[in-house]
């Protein structure tokens, strides 16, 4: 096989591996309007509480911050987690900040939580497995997690004002969770019971 | 033809990404996939580089497929370049995995950490794409491990067992075919830990690396531990971490904590003292013959997100090398922060002693109510590492958030540093505009009187030349799924650090474009 038609059967092999990508997951949200479901975790924060994510979706969304103690972009977002945390945690919400500092930062977490007063938990990402599970490129990256544990929102990189789309996102999740589920607290054989 | 096949490619990809309709049917019930897809097309140069008009197209995409407790993954990458030389399309990294609420087998390519890193980190740097320097071929740098791992867990006790071959992460797959391996020797480790009480952690750790021919030993104990926490003691926190680490010691030898630079050894200490609004961290390392490849020790300089600072940063060199850091911080709720830092890292090398030190004071004003906040920063010291006998650098940012959904900043800073005979000056400055949920334009503009980076048809002639590098880029999301960042201009090269760990950025002058897709 000659050079030039190696490379263009190369080429022919990236395009089509990211178009099944792509169209796997077009089709997924344009079809089925699925999300993704989030990689389930246990792990546990600076104080030593464990958090799994299937306990704490039973509460309501979750909503987690991958952040650093280096990133300027991250510090000015905060401000507006923690607010979120305040406003939401009593109807379920749970936040929950990531730090992806290596080992030479590690020490530099909780003074940084102190100093910024945040006041929800926060874990340390020791081997970088959240970042892969969740597929980080980029800090700060938020990560809304509903209750069926799908991700319906990620949200990389920060502007100031954008918490109010997410916000708004949470707000409908919790919304949706208070609304009793009707269909769901039905008994099942009563569905197919035949009455008129 | 090069150009434009990979430019036809670039269109193709980024059409796609974008708006292809969907043409697959749904995956299976109880089935997740999950995709990422980082591209980025590059048409320019590094500065004082023929041919000018080089066009690079590299990209990044990662599955995973989650099935109930199994979940399988793959990593393929793909570089080209119109001088169509060390290009690639591979699948890089590839892994099963199967784990429970207990146990986690991986076989594959895996990341673990034993300890704070002393005797091994296996790790990637998500999101960077680096450039071979000389031979030019683009990759994401991974030290993973290709191999398997186990993790287990019972009750309070914790246990983490891996055998594999690593990456040194500083080869691109382009280069496999001319001989040079990303993959070298093996590496197995094994760590047992503890956690006896709430917010305490003791282990102990082992590992074998090398090739067949060289093996090296080595072993760590480290306690990860808040005695006022455990004491019930309210208002004050104080996490100390202590790990110790030998090459070759059997427990007695361990125990006698050897710190002679003749003894392969490794220390690594760090306390917090935390009072509501006030923070006090200290650390010491001291490092002897640790140099492993595997492992990532802490550094101990503090890792600045300047840019002038962060690219003049101290990279650790763990053959021998000893010092501290130490940071206070302060805050006064609606009011800011003050945080002031210190920090020295001195090496002995056949040549002499050096020392890297600075010392690094931060303002951060953000008055409660006002829709404005400024960070303001002055650092001093010295670099004998790099031949810097004297370093001073001032600068800040500021933001004022116009609306709710407008936001400006500008940012300024400068550096003058002595270097053997030679003074240089370093300068940067931006400005950007950021709205919510549209995007960002920013405008940078960064100079150096630097000898070492004068233009070379220039150099030479007294005095130095200065160089200006002028850049603009645009970055905004593409629907939710989809950030695009388009850089315009030209980018100055040199050391960059990001995650505690540093590299080397090739200057760039041209046209980069960026599109990180989340499916």
């Amino acid at each position: 096989m000659s050079r030039a038609s190696r490379r263009t059967k190369n080429i022919l092999l990236v395009v089509a591996l990211i178009l099944i990508a792509i169209g796997m997951f077009l089709s997924r949200n344009a079809e089925s309007g699925e999300f993704p479901a989030a990689a389930r975790f246990a792990v546990t924060d600076l104080q030593g509480t464990g958090l799994k994510l299937e306990d704490l979706i039973t509460k309501g969304p979750v909503l987690l911050d991958f952040w650093a103690t280096w990133c300027k972009p991250c510090a000015a977002s905060l401000p507006e987690l923690q607010a979120m945390h305040e406003t939401y945690a009593d109807r379920g919400l749970t936040v929950v900040g990531v730090s992806i500092d290596g080992p030479r930062n590690f020490s530099k977490v909780r003074p940084f939580v102190a100093r910024t007063g945040l006041t929800y938990p926060i874990v340390l990402d020791h081997d970088g497995r959240l970042q892969r599970d969740f597929h980080v490129t980029a800090v700060p990256t938020a990560v809304l997690i509903d209750r069926t544990g799908a991700i319906v929102r990620v949200r990389q990189g920060y502007r100031p004002g954008e918490d109010r789309n997410l916000a708004a996102e949470i707000e409908a999740l919790l919304i949706a969770n208070a609304v009793p589920a009707v269909t769901d607290s039905t008994p099942a054989d009563s569905t197919n019971s035949g009455s008129p | 033809v090069k150009q434009s096949r990979a430019a036809a490619l670039l269109l193709l990809t980024m059409t796609v990404a974008i708006a292809w309709p969907a043409v697959l049917p749904a995956q299976p019930a109880g089935t997740s996939i999950s995709v990422t897809n980082l591209m980025e097309a590059q048409s320019g140069n590094t500065p004082f580089t023929p041919p000018t008009n080089r066009f690079g197209f590299y990209d990044q995409l990662n599955l995973d497929v989650t099935t109930g407790e199994v979940r399988l993954g793959l990593r393929f990458e793909a570089d080209h370049s119109s001088e169509d030389q060390f290009t690639y399309d591979e699948i890089t990294q590839r892994y099963a995995e199967w784990a429970n609420p207990r146990i986690r087998v991986r076989v594959g390519n895996f990341y673990t950490i034993l300890g704070r890193g002393l005797i091994h980190r296996s790790f990637e740097l998500p999101g960077v794409v680096l450039d071979q320097p000389g031979l030019r071929s683009r990759y994401g740098p991974s030290r993973d491990v290709d191999g398997v791992l186990l993790e287990g867990s019972a009750g309070p006790f914790q246990a983490i067992g891996f055998s594999g071959a690593p990456n040194g992460g500083d080869v691109s797959p382009g280069l496999e075919p001319e001989g040079l391996e990303r993959y070298v020797g093996q590496v197995s480790g094994l760590e047992l830990s503890a956690t006896p009480w709430r917010n305490a952690r003791l282990g102990t750790a082992y590992t074998r690396v090398g090739t067949a021919s060289n093996q090296r030993e080595l072993g760590t104990a480290f306690i990860d531990v808040d005695p006022l926490l455990a004491a019930g003691v309210r208002g004050f926190q104080l996490p100390l971490y202590l790990e110790y680490a030998r090459e070759n010691a059997t427990a007695g030898e361990w125990t006698s904590f050897s710190m002679a630079d003749s003894v392969p050894h490794a220390l690594y200490a760090g306390a917090n003292l935390i009072r509501g609004a006030f923070t006090l961290s200290a650390e010491w390392k001291d490092y002897a013959g640790f140099r492993l490849g595997t492992n990532d020790p802490p550094s101990l300089v503090k890792e600045h997100s300047w840019q002038l600072l962060n690219r003049a940063t101290h990279v650790l060199n763990a053959t021998l090398e000893q010092g501290f850091q130490v940071e206070g911080s302060w805050s006064l709720p609606g009011r800011g922060d003050v945080t002031v830092n210190r920090s020295r890292s001195d090496g002995r090398f056949a040549t002499g002693p050096v020392r890297f030190e600075e010392t690094y004071v931060e303002l951060h004003l953000s008055p409660a109510g006002w829709p404005v906040e400024a960070n303001l920063f002055h650092d001093s010291g010295k670099d004998e590492f790099s031949f810097i006998s004297r370093r001073r650098a001032a600068g800040g940012l500021g933001r004022v958030h116009l609306t709710g959904d407008l936001s400006f900043e500008a940012q300024v800073e400068r550096q003058s540093s002595r270097r053997a005979t030679e003074n240089f000056v370093d300068l940067f400055s931006s400005i950007s505009v950021a709205r919510a949920g549209l995007g960002t334009l920013a405008l940078s503009w960064e100079r150096t009187t630097d000898p070492q980076e004068e233009d070379p048809e220039k150099s030479g002639t007294p005095p130095v030349d200065p160089r200006h590098f002028f850049s603009g880029t645009i970055s905004a999301p593409l629907s939710g799924n989809h950030e695009i960042v388009l850089f315009a201009g030209e980018r100055r090269g040199g050391r960059a650090c990001t995650a505690g760990t540093c590299y080397e950025v090739l200057s760039f002058k041209g046209v980069e474009l960026r599109l990180t897709s989340r499916l």
